[in-house]
């Protein structure tokens, strides 16, 4: 297959900017070229521009689909920056309870790819003992990786966070995988959703937390202000925004408020 | 003014096209959103500025006043919404919020700056205003927004302005402007106030101006610590040999960060100095530092060839994760300075060290195989024996690459491995060392194996090493083993079978690979298949023929054929044949209706036209004023490349 | 002993930086008030200088946040801006900054300004929350 030339490049680019808000930067170009290899082969295409054909005049969102597979990155593992969860599960879950009578909350992780974040939440919960309801969404915008999280059998490399009584409690080891437990799996559904997709994004309301962890690093500046005002309107008053811990909203929007806990930032809608 | 007059006469709203594209809100509904603003509750007034964004200058005002209201996000929406509408109106009634409290300032300041170049205009005479801030003001925005069509204005500012901070502001934009005409001025403002000062170096340093190194080499000689330390910085940045005695000399006297920074500016213009304490103030530079400075030293470390840094390098370069983006651009400079470094032992020390980080020996893998460094082969060879899941998987790709046949063993037991990368490099590995021996193993392996890549590597190597005839057994395998066999061989009698098996991918698999292989018996195959009932079939057969450059007579009928795709190679494969005589056929498809047929069309006229030395314009320019603006795009290339 | 510098202009956060690290302080920068808070959250911080004109979170706003929040108010908060006008002033100061210069500082005011504060901290027993 010829190279990928600097023209298509950057018709995919805009390509898949449009649709999801990911950027790929010029000196990414020889990862979307890498990735991109094993689909082209799978279509019995010629090359990176029959592709681009068939992704501007091809009619069929199954495409689409499969190349947010491709292009998202979704190495992530259980218990992942945990010092955002301790302030979750210790000092954020009792505010969100003893407020609303104790009677529901509803937490959302968001780009979630093989559903570690949102099981370790459930996890948590049910650790703690919370009779209250408990909804708790994972979603991401490729079907491949949804379906995965749904399987929900993980490797040791996923795990390796995991604390030992979490490990025991929640996971059967099968061969050198592990499966978690169905009373977590039942906790826990998974949604596809695009984070710049307008429509879609305002069918979702009323979270008390939403996780949006190290997928902004993907966008520019502009998709980041269109996603994250997305996401304000998502919450109930009062609920929490958590971002990456290498993560910052300092130039992107000032309609949350800033509160630290235990050294680490949420963000408030008022 | 027909609007207005329409208006006037029929008395119906008249609907108002907006500056976003696509967005459309009738004159009644602006009306009902401005009302919204006032709602008592926050998620409607929210909405409502946030629906604003895609209405006209009437909705300006009451955003404006919105942006007072006591709820953040509304606040945000209706900055938002006043940076969508945009326009020269907006930014000329947003400027007055310039004279404001801080918090309405600061928000202009954001909607004038994303506004852009109309605000412009508009800033030029509040150069001359009375207030020291707005002047600073206006001058920070031409920054922010990076254009200026009154340069010789700022060089007055800098030259006259009573106040330090505007004359440094001034100074500033100058050199983000790159304004060659203002050097003399900024050469002068080197010796204003040190605020001044420090911007004027830091504008030269944007310009470049070779000249304009000795005047700043004077400041190294300042009584002023930070004069001196970001002279030698600007001399650094900007890159000139010329500046090496300056630094030089300056390397020599200093003490402390200054003595640190001279050196790192040496680097960066090139210039490597030796002296007893080099070596540990760049190791501790490189520890010290923030990624950018410490590819720097990186640089100079290098230079000295100085081994014994090795160690540290790669232990803080091990802290990198490379599923960070920028994180993985940094390990891949450091991986390219570091080729540079001879530095074989110190690379197997760092193997054999308990304490190093797994990324730390993963990456000093990584260097030993593209030094091909073979003396590091039985610490790999121990390393991979060791369960340490990148460490192990580097080990065993690197020993592929590197060694072959003296670790054969190794590969065989790493077949077994529960890693399927490691098991996929040494299935490359026992392909590449050619021994017919491993076959049976292969063949086991393939049956039990659940990884499609893993798989595929294994038809590969058993390929490779000559065993095609184990495939001649082809019901054996399933469909998809069938279809890299068929990817990968090049033997016709197994191809030909193949072309007839009952998956339709298999049969595509194999029609690719005919088109690498020349003769009659594989174009045959493919001209028969262009009368197959499935246009996929059909438009793989014309992509191979494509490869063979000829049979026009049966790929032009093909340009009839019902599926567009099929449409699209028949028009590749004739371009690629560069024969003349089927430009005719092909300029026909340049009046399609479907966009991709045409762009191909374009393609292939311009391909045999180029091959042929013969002149299509008259044929391109009429697509120059075609209403698809990705086939005007096509067309003006291909002129360019004719005129 | 760390300091927080706060300022949109990196031209300032640089020379502000540097006055610092000649006077032997540890330096972390922040762009805007959020940003400021966000390190905050990372670092822990002697004393902030903070300009007043910023996007997203003015010098102001960072200063009545700061005081609100209890892990927080106990860090002395210099302004150091372009702002003359003493109504400006006055509201800085009322929402709880120690002290507040005019821009172009030299390297000696800072560090006077910076001394003066932390001697009156210690005075009153210590800052660490």
């Amino acid at each position: 297959m010829k190279e990928l030339q600097d023209a298509t490049f950057k018709q995919l680019r805009d390509f898949i900017y449009e649709k999801s808000g990911i950027y790929i930067a010029d000196s990414k170009k020889y990862l979307l070229e890498n990735r991109l290899i094993k689909r082209i082969q799978e279509k019995k295409l010629a090359g990176y521009e029959d592709y681009l054909y068939l992704l501007l005049y091809g009619n069929s969102t199954d495409e689409l689909i499969r190349l947010f597979d491709i292009v998202t990155t979704n190495e992530t593992f259980f218990f992942r920056e945990s010092q955002q969860l301790d302030v979750f599960i210790d000092h954020l879950v009792p505010s969100i309870l003893k407020k609303q009578g104790a009677k529901d909350i509803s937490v959302w992780s968001a780009a979630c790819s093989t559903g570690e974040e949102p099981y370790t939440l459930a996890m948590l919960l049910l650790e703690k003992g919370y009779s209250v309801k408990k909804e708790i969404v994972g979603s991401d915008i490729s079907n491949a990786t949804l379906e995965s999280a749904k399987n929900a059998v993980y490797n040791s490399y996923s795990i390796r966070n995991v604390p030992m009584q979490f490990l025991k409690k929640y996971f059967k080891p099968n061969g050198q995988n592990y499966e978690l437990a169905p009373m977590v799996r039942s906790t826990v559904k998974f949604m596809n959703v695009n984070l710049m997709d307008d429509k879609k994004m305002k069918l979702v309301s009323g979270k008390d937390v939403i996780f949006c962890r190290n997928v902004l690093i993907y966008f520019d500046d502009k998709s980041k202000k269109k996603a994250v005002s997305l996401l304000y309107d998502c919450l109930k008053p009062g609920g929490y925004l958590l971002i990456g811990l290498s993560e910052s909203l300092h130039n992107v929007t000032r309609a949350f408020k800033p509160v630290v806990i235990n050294k680490v930032v949420v963000y408030q809608r008022m | 003014m027909q609007k207005k007059a329409l208006k006037k006469f029929f008395k119906i709203p008249i609907i108002v096209y907006t500056h976003y594209s696509g967005g459309v809100i009738l004159g009644r509904n602006i009306l009902r959103l401005i009302r919204k603003l006032s709602d008592n509750n926050d998620s409607q007034r929210r909405s409502a500025a946030e629906a604003l964004s895609k209405a006209d200058e009437r909705a300006v005002y009451p955003l404006i006043k919105a942006l007072r209201d006591n709820n953040a996000g509304v606040q945000d929406s209706a900055m938002r919404s006043l940076i969508s509408i945009g326009g020269e109106t907006t930014a000329y009634m947003v400027l007055p919020l310039l004279r404001e409290d801080s918090f309405l300032r600061n928000t202009a300041m954001i909607i004038l700056k994303e506004i852009g170049y109309e605000t412009v205009p508009l800033l030029k005479h509040l150069l001359k205003d009375k207030d020291d801030d707005v002047r600073k003001f206006a001058i920070d925005l031409l920054i922010d927004i990076n254009h200026c069509d009154y340069l010789d204005d700022l060089i007055i500012l800098l030259q006259e302005d009573k106040n330090v901070n505007v004359r440094a502001s001034a100074t500033k934009a100058l050199g983000v402007f790159m304004y060659e005409k203002a050097i003399p001025q900024l050469t002068a403002a080197l010796h204003d106030d040190e605020w001044v000062s420090f911007s004027a170096l830091e504008a030269l340093s944007m310009i470049k101006d070779e000249s304009t190194i000795s005047s700043i080499a004077t400041l190294l000689n300042s009584n002023s610590e930070t004069l001196r330390y970001n002279a030698i910085e600007t001399l650094g940045k900007m890159g000139f040999s010329s500046s090496e005695k300056y630094l030089l000399k300056h390397f020599s006297k200093a003490k402390g960060y200054e003595k640190t920074a001279s050196l790192k500016s040496l680097l960066q213009i090139g210039a490597v100095p030796t002296g007893p304490d080099v070596k540990d103030i760049l190791i501790d530079f490189y520890i010290n530092s923030d990624w950018e400075d410490r590819l720097i030293a990186l640089k100079g470390i290098v230079g000295l060839q100085d081994s014994g840094a090795l160690p540290v390098i790669l232990d803080i370069a091990g802290s990198l994760d490379p599923s960070v983006p920028n994180e993985m651009d940094i390990l891949v400079a450091i991986k390219e300075s570091l080729m540079g470094f001879d530095c074989a032992k110190a690379l197997i020390d760092i193997l054999n060290d308990p304490n190093a980080k797994y990324r730390a020996k993963t990456i000093a893998i990584e260097i030993i195989e593209a030094q091909n460094c073979r003396d590091a082969i039985p610490h790999l060879i121990k390393l991979s024996e060791i369960n340490l899941r990148d460490v192990k998987r580097a080990s065993i790709k690197t020993l592929k690459e590197i060694n072959g046949n003296d670790s054969r063993q190794l590969f065989m037991d790493a077949l077994n491995d529960e890693d399927g990368h490691v098991r996929k490099h040494a299935v490359a590995a026992l392909g590449n060392i050619g021994d017919k021996t491993v076959v049976k193993t292969l063949l086991k392996l393939l049956n039990k194996e659940i990884y499609e890549d893993v798989k595929e590597e294994i038809v590969k190597a058993i390929l490779t090493v000559g065993s095609e005839k184990v495939f001649s057994r082809l019901n054996e395998f399933e469909p998809r083993l069938k279809e890299f066999i068929a990817k990968h061989t090049t033997d016709l009698e197994i191809l030909n079978r193949l072309a007839e098996d009952d998956d339709i991918n298999v049969r595509l698999s194999a029609l690719l690979s005919f088109g690498s292989i020349e003769g009659e018996r594989a174009s045959e195959k493919l001209i028969s298949a262009l009368k197959d009932e499935n246009a996929e079939i059909r438009k793989t057969a014309l992509m191979s023929l494509s490869e063979q450059r000829c049979f026009l007579d049966s790929i032009k009928p093909m340009l009839n054929d019902s599926d567009m795709w099929v449409r699209l190679y028949a028009i590749k494969a004739l371009g690629n044949s560069k024969d003349p005589s089927a430009l005719e056929s092909i300029v026909t498809m340049l009046k399609s209706s479907e966009i991709p047929v045409v762009l191909s069309a374009i393609d292939a006229v311009s391909l045999i036209a180029s091959y042929n030395d013969i002149d299509i314009s008259n044929i391109i320019s009429p697509l120059l004023n075609h209403k698809e603006s990705a086939i005007r795009q096509r067309a003006e290339d291909k002129m360019g490349g004719i005129l | 002993m760390k300091i927080l510098v706060v300022d949109d202009c990196q031209t300032t956060r640089k020379i502000l930086g540097l006055y610092l690290k000649s006077k032997g302080f540890d330096v972390v920068a922040a762009e805007n008030g959020l940003d400021a808070i966000e390190k905050l959250a990372s670092h822990d911080v002697n004393l902030i200088m903070s300009d007043l004109n910023m996007p997203y979170m003015d010098g102001i706003e960072l200063v009545k946040n700061l005081k609100a929040d209890p892990n927080l108010s106990h860090i002395p908060i210099l302004m150091v801006t372009t702002e003359a006008d003493p109504e400006e002033k006055q509201k800085a100061m009322d929402a709880g900054a120690s002290a507040y210069l005019v821009k172009p500082v030299s390297a000696e005011t800072v560090s006077i300004n910076i001394k003066e504060i932390l001697k009156e901290i210690f005075k009153k027993g210590g800052s660490n929350a």
